[in-house]
């Protein structure tokens, strides 16, 4: 092993330094305040069933506000805190500072009543019914709509059936076409019993989902994450925004049965995107009909949602005004990551602004 | 003689008093003020971390007395693959681990026979079905399939991730063999690692046979646990206890109910609008019904004629 020529005094202050780290890392924890997320004031404008509709206002001069509201749809898995995990973080802040005065969807936590709620009643009834109060109550007639991972997924299918209530539409890290080559999330779902687990489980436990995405790259995820912990828990700061990321990547709601079979069998299975055929409710979905602008936002290094699953938007939404905004970062990266928290938030202004 | 019976009780009474008191004072070290997660982090970071520094110990311990020759850096590869996979597989079996119910009742009949499980099967079913021995038969062999599929599931996944593993060991050999960077330090070392582990896993994640392995764990699992539920199930109902079966045949007939109530209400609001539109059309049919007023004639046969 020619290459390997361990040097005794890199060894030894590698050494030193891991265990001063671990021993920081303890005494950091000792004292560590909670570990508070969503930090950004809200009014909850609206509840119904386990859903909250909340309201950001801008903290900019009524002068320099926008005059369409913007509209969060996020994903069913995982919680929309992901976007203000913490004020130096939030990109939701980011919009805030911009001008935006912003809605978001909070999903809430499905529970054993709500096993039998499909797509349609997400899509057709409570996204619509959200969107309608945003609507009512910043008295517009359109608001802006963006989406999120599989909230970019809803938000088309949105837009395809509600129009005249979209002025415009983001979709950020979303799956259009779920069968690229190196979607692994379809590879690993193609053998799995969909019938059997909504009949055993009734709704799919978070935490089978998050056993399936830490799947993805198993030893960055864990062994190698584990062993950077006492380096990212040596000091308060560091420490606070390691912990505020693993809660909101622990905090995996279950997923409504109905609804989640729906979802894999229509999208990752059969892909009806780009092969056609959706239908929500009793309405075809034609994504392909959408004709207002979209500005698509994706990261290049995302494992969960590769650049070619969003990509292909191009492709389908031929009608529409498109642009796509490419970004050197992973899935969450695009969200928080040094590099891209002004450039996003910056492109979305001058997008929506246009 | 009460008194003094009443003083030593007393006294016995403040003595344990004052063990309890030691027993929630909590200890200058202690987490006494730390959050549940900040300690599970915590003791995480240590158990983990523990590995690391007994490993990167050794290496320096070696180094410095010039001992770390070939065949013990041949050895380090081995002793990373074989921690890899002692992690890796834990983490499976905890992952894949035989369902809790099914566990309880391992536990409870373990001491009393050879075949706790189907003991527990057994004596389940037998109090649910009593008459039903044919069928208590076919649920046994039912439930034995069941776990059978299971544990050659489980075998044929950890297969999988040995083979990953001893592949990722080998590709390190060839990586540290290869014309590249020098490696100095233990981290360099453990990252290059972690890239061939993710790179082979990365290959085999895509081939026909990971995939079918990983789509038969979970559905013998699921399978194991669907089994364990429904004798459950059936134990609850024979008591009269209600299940969640009773509930869903509500919650499908509130959701049909729900969505009849949603079609009603967007009718209603059609209806409003097109109302609110013949009552604009009203309105102005009648304002120029008024401005012709004054021109109007009584319709009389005279007035057709003319």
């Amino acid at each position: 092993m020619k290459n390997l020529k361990l040097d005794i005094r890199q060894v030894q202050a590698e050494l030193k330094e891991f265990t001063q780290d671990l021993q920081k890392s303890q005494k950091t924890l000792r004292f560590l305040p909670d570990i508070n997320v969503a930090l950004t004031p809200s009014t909850c404008i609206y509840k119904r069933d386990k859903l909250s509709l909340l309201y950001f206002q801008s903290n900019q001069p009524i002068e320099k506000q926008a005059s369409t509201p913007l509209f969060v749809c996020y994903a069913l898995v995982n919680r929309w805190y992901m976007i203000d995990l913490d004020p130096e973080r939030s990109f939701l802040k980011a919009l805030l500072d911009r001008g935006y005065n912003v809605y978001v969807l909070d999903w809430g936590y499905p529970d054993k009543a709500d096993r039998f709620l499909d797509l349609d009643d997400y899509i057709t009834d409570y996204l619509d019914d959200c969107i309608n109060k945003a609507r009512s109550h910043a008295q517009v007639d359109q608001v802006d709509l963006l989406g999120i991972c599989q909230g970019g997924t809803f938000s088309l299918c949105y837009t395809a059936l509600h129009p005249k209530k979209i002025r415009k539409l983001i979709t950020m890290v979303t799956p259009i076409n779920f069968k690229t080559p190196d979607n692994v999330l379809h590879l690993l779902s193609q053998h799995i019993d969909i019938d059997l687990a909504v009949t055993t489980y009734g709704n799919i436990p978070g935490s089978f989902l998050n056993h399936t995405y830490r799947s993805l790259m198993p030893m960055r995820l864990s062994i190698q994450k584990h062993l950077s912990m006492p380096k990212q828990l040596s000091n308060t700061p560091s420490a606070l925004n390691f912990l505020r990321m693993e809660k909101w990547l622990y905090d995996c709601p279950d997923q409504a049965g109905a609804a989640f079979k729906e979802f894999i069998t229509w999208f990752f299975r059969e892909n009806r995107f780009m092969n056609g055929g959706l239908v929500i409710g009793n309405a075809h979905v034609d994504i392909g009909s959408i004709a207002q602008p979209i500005l698509n936002i994706f990261g290049e290094h995302d494992h969960l949602v590769p650049l070619e699953s969003s990509r292909a938007l191009k492709e389908v939404c031929h009608r529409s005004d498109y642009s796509e905004l490419s970004v050197k970062a992973g899935h969450i990266g695009v969200f928080i990551s040094g590099k891209t928290r002004k450039k996003v938030p910056d492109h979305i202004a001058n997008w929506l602004g246009q | 003689m009460p008194s003094d019976f009443h003083a030593q009780l007393q006294i016995l009474f403040e003595q344990q008093q004052a063990i309890f008191k030691q027993w929630i004072k909590p200890s200058p070290d202690a987490f006494h003020k730390t959050s549940a997660d900040n300690m599970q982090a915590a003791s995480k970071v240590a158990s983990q971390a523990a590995g690391f520094i007994k490993q990167s110990t050794q290496i320096f311990e070696q180094l410095k007395s010039n001992t770390l020759d070939q065949l013990q850096l041949d050895t380090l590869i081995k002793n990373l693959s074989e921690q890899t996979q002692q992690a890796t597989l834990n983490g499976l079996l905890k992952q894949w681990q035989i369902p809790e119910q099914l566990l309880d009742l391992l536990d409870k009949n373990a001491s009393i026979t050879a075949n706790p499980l189907l003991k527990g099967w057994q004596h389940s079913l037998l109090y649910t079905s009593p008459e039903l021995h044919a069928v208590l038969q076919e649920r046994l062999e039912a439930g034995y399939e069941h776990l059978t599929r299971y544990q050659s599931a489980l075998r044929a996944y950890l297969h999988e991730y040995t083979s990953i593993t001893d592949a990722a060991a080998k590709r390190l050999r060839i990586v540290l063999n290869q014309d590249g960077t020098l490696i100095e330090s233990f981290t360099q070392l453990h990252d290059i690692w972690v890239d061939c582990y993710e790179d082979v896993y990365a290959e085999v994640i895509r081939r026909e046979s990971y995939q079918e392995a990983h789509g038969e764990i979970t559905n013998a699992y699921m399978q194991l646990t669907a089994f364990q539920q429904e004798i459950q199930l059936a134990s609850y109902e024979q008591q009269g206890l209600a299940t969640h079966k009773g509930l869903d045949s509500t919650l499908r007939r509130q959701k049909i109910l729900r969505k009849e109530m949603r079609e009603v209400k967007q009718q209603l609001e059609e209806q409003r609008l097109l109302n609110e539109e013949l009552s604009r059309a009203l309105v102005a049919l009648n304002q120029q019904f008024e401005q012709l007023g004054g021109n109007l004639v009584q319709i009389t046969p005279q007035a057709i004629q003319e």
